[in-house]
């Protein structure tokens, strides 16, 4: 029975199995660098032998990994829901930080953390182990799902714009350039402020929605060279339509920078979702976001500088592990780059 | 040259106007946001024009659910909000320029006497970007005045921003594969990585709770609002004094939000610095006997600086979306700060003049960057 205090887990929900394959999915991932190469070799196994060689980015995979550990193993590492609010513990507290007052001590105060709540409870009672732990599912969704709507778009449009050229390449274009004139987070603020503040789901959405020019960009630049070059040429001479072209010829050519783009892209909307959620403008209580956890341990800096700093630190340690991850493979994918 | 210059400028403008055909239609589906209409039947509002039409009111949300009838109706005429939005369907049925004869002129055609006409005409001819919902002040005094508080924020930002990032990449570049390339690259990605609300938050708590080196947040800070920094005799030569002031509200968050471009700077200038240190004329420096610092810095870093440019543009735009966190960390009256609040009160003016010049600021700074290429850098030649 879920009684709001500790979680159940319901076993035939798809979902749970679902988050359960995807645990052992990540076991796997994290073993992989141990697995024997193939004898045979191919672009992406030159990649993946170049990454496994970068220590740095073999860094950022792992934190990469770790997050989507924790995110799909949320339910089973956490005592509390995220929302089950522990009154007892806020009394505590606050005889604790009475007592810190009545002994005279000022500043650097260590943080109260106990067995029953690992890092404390936050302002309402919360606690807060329970909701780092499941901000990381939103975090992650928002890096995939932003992405995913991004690269979607992106890919399809710079692929039109590249390969068509002429009105329907300086149309696009237009569009991107006005997208782009905006300063990013401003544009998603006035989204979300005017059509009223959606569900988180539809955050994710709009993200991508804002996010696909610089996919698009890319994307119509590696098209642009390419369509240059005698295979495509071959292609058409062999009659193959416009369409196969797009997809067979030229689409797995450009995969190398989109990777690149997405993954550093995931660690941009990580931090977006977190900025829009901390400026009230995403995520709404009480829903577990980092940035809205910020927000809120902002208030309570002065004697608990852990209910903020904490969340801000797990933002910051997810988008490392993207940015690593993406440099990796940026030397990875493209050797020309690294010097 | 001449004619990129017009091409790119035209460019420029038209982006800014498409920016404010989209700003224009994000403030005003406010209107037709139900949620608002809902909140106005659940606040027993009686039932408008508007309402009626499934819109939301503004004018009733500005002056409460008791708001006078007559004196809304007469801000609402005042405003022009009993116009049309875009196209004055009224101009078409009543043949208002039937004949050429009747027209008289395009201002005073009926199909423009719209409200996006409207607010786009005295924005270009009066440069008058209307008055502020709640408190009626004037949307360009307000941007005026808060605009310097951002740039002062942004400018000493982007000195930190250089200092720091173009002396880390240099350093890197130079002492390529070390233990201090690995650690200013580190720090580069961490610097990156970090939200500026978290840098800010751990500022205050040092400096301004902890340390109490800095009096309080805020830019009224009564307390001491400057900090007199005296020169130590060891960099001035002893017997002499010199102290300079320094703004103490500004010091926090200039570091804060300098970090990000600072991080980006030092990344970019290192894998410039390292294409530009293996090119043969660096090599021909430092065979005509020329010092390693000479070679490094008159030779090769002034020719990295010139990517390192357009990443410096990029970053501009990240700076104002950046002040928007920065300013509300440190309770700032900057022109973040005013677009955050115009969002949270849903307030049409200011929302369109915060977001339309922001996004000006930005189009126009890659413009300049865009065109400085072509002075920096001689071999860029434009069709």
């Amino acid at each position: 029975m879920n009684d709001g205090v500790s979680i159940t887990i319901d076993y035939t929900s798809p979902f749970t199995w679902l988050r359960i394959f995807l645990a052992i999915s990540v076991l796997f991932a994290m073993a992989a660098p141990l697995f024997p190469m193939p004898t045979w070799t191919s672009l992406w196994l030159d990649a993946w032998k170049r990454l496994k060689r970068n220590r740095t980015a073999m860094a950022g995979y792992y934190i990469v990994l770790i997050l989507t550990l924790v995110a799909s193993m949320a339910n089973w590492i956490s005592r509390y829901t995220p929302s089950y609010q522990d009154y007892d513990a806020l009394e505590t507290r606050s005889k604790q930080t009475r007592q810190f007052a009545q002994e005279g001590r000022r500043g650097f105060r260590m943080p109260e953390f106990s067995e029953k709540h690992w890092l404390d409870v936050d302002s309402l009672g919360r606690d807060n182990y329970a909701r780092i732990v499941h901000g990381s599912v939103i975090s992650l969704e928002v890096a995939l799902i932003s992405q995913g709507v991004a690269v979607v778009i992106g890919m399809c449009l710079g692929l039109v714009a590249g390969y068509y050229g002429g009105w329907v390449d300086a149309v696009l274009m237009a569009i991107t350039e006005v997208i782009l004139a905006f300063p990013f987070l401003l544009l998603v603020m006035t989204i979300v402020a005017m059509f009223g503040v959606p569900s988180i789901e539809m955050i994710f959405v709009i993200i991508g929605l804002v996010g696909w020019p610089s996919v698009a960009r890319v994307m119509r630049a590696q098209v642009l060279s390419l369509k240059q070059k005698e295979f495509i040429e071959a292609a058409r001479a062999l009659g193959a339509s416009d369409l196969r072209i797009l997809i067979t010829h030229l689409t797995p050519n450009t995969l190398a920078p989109i990777i690149i783009q997405v993954s550093l892209g995931m660690a941009g909307a990580i931090l977006s979702e977190a900025g829009l959620s901390f400026l009230g403008f995403g995520a709404q209580e009480p829903t577990p976001s980092w940035g809205l956890m910020v927000a809120k341990g902002q208030g309570d800096l002065d004697p608990l500088w852990w209910l903020s700093v904490f969340p801000g630190l797990a933002i910051m340690a997810a988008v490392f592990g993207f940015n690593l991850l993406g440099d990796g493979l940026r030397d990875a994918l493209d050797p020309r780059m690294k010097s | 040259m001449l004619n990129y210059a017009i091409r790119r400028l035209l460019f420029a403008l038209a982006v800014i106007w498409a920016v404010y055909s989209v700003t224009f239609c994000l403030a005003h589906v406010e209107m037709f946001n139900p949620m608002i209409n809902l909140v106005e039947k659940k606040r027993g509002i009686p039932e408008s024009k508007w309402t009626k039409l499934g819109m939301a009111d503004p004018i009733r949300l500005m002056m409460g659910q008791h708001g006078d009838v007559n004196t809304v109706e007469r801000i609402r005429e005042e405003r022009g909000l009993n116009d049309p939005l875009f196209l004055n369907l009224r101009a078409f049925r009543t043949g208002s320029y039937g004949s050429l004869k009747s027209w008289g002129g395009f201002f005073s055609d009926q199909r423009h006497k719209t409200q996006y006409f409207r607010s786009l005409f005295n924005l270009v001819l009066n440069g008058d970007m209307g008055k502020t919902m709640r408190k009626r002040e004037s949307v360009s005094h307000i941007i005026f005045t808060s605009v310097r508080t951002t740039a002062k924020l942004a400018l000493c930002a982007i000195v930190i921003a250089m200092t720091l990032g173009l002396s880390l990449g240099v350093l890197s570049a130079v002492y390529q594969n070390t233990w201090i390339d690995r650690m200013a690259m580190l720090s580069a990605i961490v610097g990156i990585s970090v939200p500026v609300y978290l840098v800010g938050l751990l500022m205050i708590l040092v400096f301004v709770k902890h340390l109490r080196w800095i009096p309080g947040i805020g830019m009224d800070t009564s307390i001491l609002p400057y900090m007199i920094v005296e020169v130590p005799w060891f960099i001035f030569p002893p017997g002499w004094t010199f102290e300079f002031q320094v703004q103490t509200w500004l010091i926090l968050p200039a570091l804060a939000l300098g970090v990000r471009p600072g991080a980006a700077l030092a990344r970019m200038m290192r894998t410039t610095m390292l294409e530009v240190i293996r090119q043969d004329y660096v090599r021909t420096a430092r065979a005509k006997g020329l010092s390693e610092f000479r070679v490094i810095l008159k030779h090769a870093a002034r020719n990295a600086l010139i990517p390192v440019v357009t990443v410096l543009g990029l970053e501009l735009a990240m700076l104002l979306t950046g002040a928007i966190l920065t300013e509300t960390v440190f309770a700032l009256p900057g022109l973040g700060f005013q677009a955050y609040s115009a969002l949270k009160d849903l307030d049409q003016d200011l929302i369109m003049g915060t977001v339309l010049f922001v996004s000006s600021m930005y189009v126009l700074a890659n413009l300049i960057v865009d065109l400085s290429y072509a002075f920096l850098d001689p071999r860029i030649r434009y069709s």
